[in-house]
């Protein structure tokens, strides 16, 4: 009890506070403006962490992340243009209910609805979290190249739009992880000589390249129109009676949303939408949804802000990224040397991760305090020059991945990377399954040689211990959902 | 979009067996791993280009990369601008380096208020700069005439 009081009292120092609100309030930012996203914002201050203290530095990227998620709402509401594609769902009524002359009350019940959602989720996420890492101590190489797998096997669900692209995508992350010294023999590979590529690439410039330049970019030749902007007026919160007949809208949407945001490969756009048909269906006034009434935006914000906490339980306990957010969590907590899984939830990491969970509530309760006293004045952001955003977020490109090392390899990774991650997005490849090949590799091929080496050359290994065949039979059948999907999908174009 | 996709799975078949080609002067347990990601990079690659080729004669959606031909000016401005930027970093250090590029992509993006445009690149670039140097205490580029990278 103690120490849960001394990790609130540390959450609630100055230093994190500032930390938080900064990241939320920047957050907002980031998420308010369509065409940037969460995983720009958390990839672009990632290295901003690295000399801050780990709690600190993981407060402020929570606060990014919860701050962009609501966000998102603020442009779909007002300009019908959803910030982030998690608030897509939130258009539905957010839009008509502006047109209406109710932005202000639009922008409230988004408030609201995130800060419960999120809510909610930091407190699954902090009661569940140290529970399911202790069962990760039992784990050997084979039950961490089956839990790899199982992670890989989300790369297939990110990937349902186009199959081979995705896959693609993913087993190119794979290769890439390939690259510095070899896990178990200790022999270089694909480093031609350079000693930048001993280690590796560096994790933290390729997430900047993939998600920061391609985003900024894109921005460069963007532009918004500022006719089509919503007058903000009216009343800000919902009244008594709209709050009671969505009681069970928030209890719902906050558990659709925790549980989306737990199942890898899921997240917060899913889990929007899914709440979203949810409400429809359990309303009395189902008729009315989409027409612009409080509870469509109830569901969406409060299930979008519900996946936060939600999707941090896989990646602080297995160190599986259920989306790709999560995963630039990873290069924070790598940063600071620490490794996800059980280590995180013992010993001096234990307060770091309490202090984190409070710092993440605080951070919440902040998004709802700038949310309600100020989401007219982020709106402005709407009317910022993008061409001239992007070179402001060209330069902190720049800037972040060259602190990371002090070196000026890194910036060149970035560049490379970024250009690639722009072809990716006109092309239509996914990233997010290169990110997780590149995250899981390491770990995949680690399991799987030393299992090999435990058992002589045996593959049984794999399904003869029972973790291992958990989750290699939970990776098949999760794989195989939306392969089947894909199949009845093309069969019945075709037909 | 069919031709677009079939030279994405050209590409990637090149990839692979880049892979291949620098995996096999490997120890066997070395390559092992890397050697079956590439022939699967491969065979997706083939895989890519086969029904993108059924597809192409059907396929009636726009070259996706056609946005850099539309948008050709930003996108040059910006990226010979960024691989400028970066190059000028070592050179001149990352503060001239930075207003320098903020000054001149922003006014060729089309951003005319001159002395606007002067100040506000001059505040961003010391706010960014002081925030490493000072609050981070992360040193940037100071160019090769300051004795640094």
């Amino acid at each position: 009890m103690e120490s849960i009081l001394q990790a609130l009292l540390a959450a609630l120092s100055p230093s994190n506070l500032l930390m938080a609100l900064l990241g939320t309030a920047g957050g907002i930012i980031i998420g308010a403006i369509p065409g940037l996203s969460a995983n720009m914002g958390v990839a672009l201050l990632v290295p901003f962490t690295f000399v801050m203290e780990p709690e600190t530095g993981l407060i402020m990227l929570g606060g990014i992340y919860v701050g962009a998620i609501y966000g998102g709402s603020i442009a779909a509401i007002l300009i019908n243009a959803p910030g982030t594609p998690s608030a897509a769902a939130t258009t539905f009524d957010g839009y008509p209910m502006a047109q209406k002359g109710e932005a202000r009350l639009a922008l409230g019940t988004a408030t609201l609805s995130s800060a419960i959602g999120g809510i909610f989720s930091v407190i699954v996420l902090a009661l569940f979290a140290p529970f399911l890492a202790k069962q990760a101590l039992r784990f050997g190489p084979p039950e961490y190249f089956a839990l790899a797998f199982f992670g890989l096997t989300i790369i297939v669900s990110l990937s349902e739009n186009n199959m081979i692209k995705g896959l693609i995508s993913g087993v190119f992350g794979l290769l890439l992880a390939t690259i510095g010294m070899d896990p178990v023999e200790g022999a270089m590979r694909f480093t031609f000589g350079n000693i930048n590529l001993i280690s590796g690439i560096a994790l933290v410039p390729l997430l900047i390249g993939l998600f920061s330049i391609c985003e900024a970019f894109m921005l460069g030749t963007t532009k918004i129109s500022k006719g089509s902007l919503a007058e903000i007026k009216g009343r800000l919160l919902p009244n008594r009676e709209e709050i009671k007949r969505n009681m069970g809208n928030f209890t719902v949407s906050s558990i659709i949303g925790t549980i989306v945001g737990i199942l890898p490969g899921a997240g917060a756009s899913v889990a929007s939408f899914v709440a979203y048909n949810e409400a429809k269906r359990m309303s009395k006034r189902s008729h009315e949804f989409g027409t612009g009434i409080v509870d469509g935006i109830v569901a969406s914000e409060t299930s979008n802000n519900a996946c936060v906490g939600g999707s941090l339980v896989p990646l602080l306990t297995l160190g599986i990224p259920g989306n790709a957010v999560s995963a630039l969590f990873i290069g924070a907590l790598l940063i600071h040397g620490l490794k996800p899984g059980p280590d995180l939830f013992s010993g001096a990491n234990e307060k770091i991760m309490t202090v984190f969970f409070f710092g993440l509530f605080i951070a919440n309760v902040l998004m709802l305090i700038l949310g309600l006293a100020g989401a007219g004045l982020f709106a402005k952001v709407l009317f910022l020059p993008q061409p001239i955003l992007a070179t402001y977020i060209l330069v902190l490109c720049v800037s972040g991945s060259f602190a990371i090392n002090n070196n000026m390899f890194d910036v060149s990774v970035m560049f490379l990377f970024g250009l690639a991650g722009l072809m990716f997005k006109l092309l239509k490849i996914p990233a997010s399954p290169a990110v997780l090949g590149i995250i899981l590799g390491p770990m995949a091929e680690t399991g799987l040689r030393q299992s090999l080496l435990m058992s002589n050359g045996n593959p049984l290994i794999l399904f003869t211990r029972p973790i291992s065949f958990f989750f290699i039979a939970v990776g098949v059948a999760s794989m195989a959902a939306p392969l089947l999907r894909n199949y009845k999908n093309n069969k019945k174009a075709n037909a | 979009m069919s031709k677009a996709n079939k030279i994405t799975a050209i590409v990637f078949i090149l990839i692979a067996f880049g892979f291949i080609a620098s995996g096999l002067r490997l120890s066997f347990g070395a390559r092992l791993y890397p050697m079956i990601l590439s022939i699967l990079l491969a065979f997706l690659g083939v895989l890519l280009f086969i029904t993108s080729h059924k597809k192409s004669k059907t396929d009636n959606s726009p070259n996706p990369l056609a946005i850099l031909i539309k948008e050709h000016k930003h996108f040059t401005i910006l990226i010979v601008g960024y691989i400028l930027f970066i190059a000028g970093l070592t050179v001149i250090g990352f503060a001239p380096a930075c207003f320098i590029f903020l000054v001149i992509v922003q006014y060729l993006l089309g951003y005319r208020k001159k002395f606007a445009l002067l100040i506000n690149s001059a505040v961003f670039t010391l706010i960014v700069y002081f925030s490493f140097s000072s609050l981070l205490n992360v040193p940037l580029p100071v160019g090769i005439f300051l004795g640094g990278i």
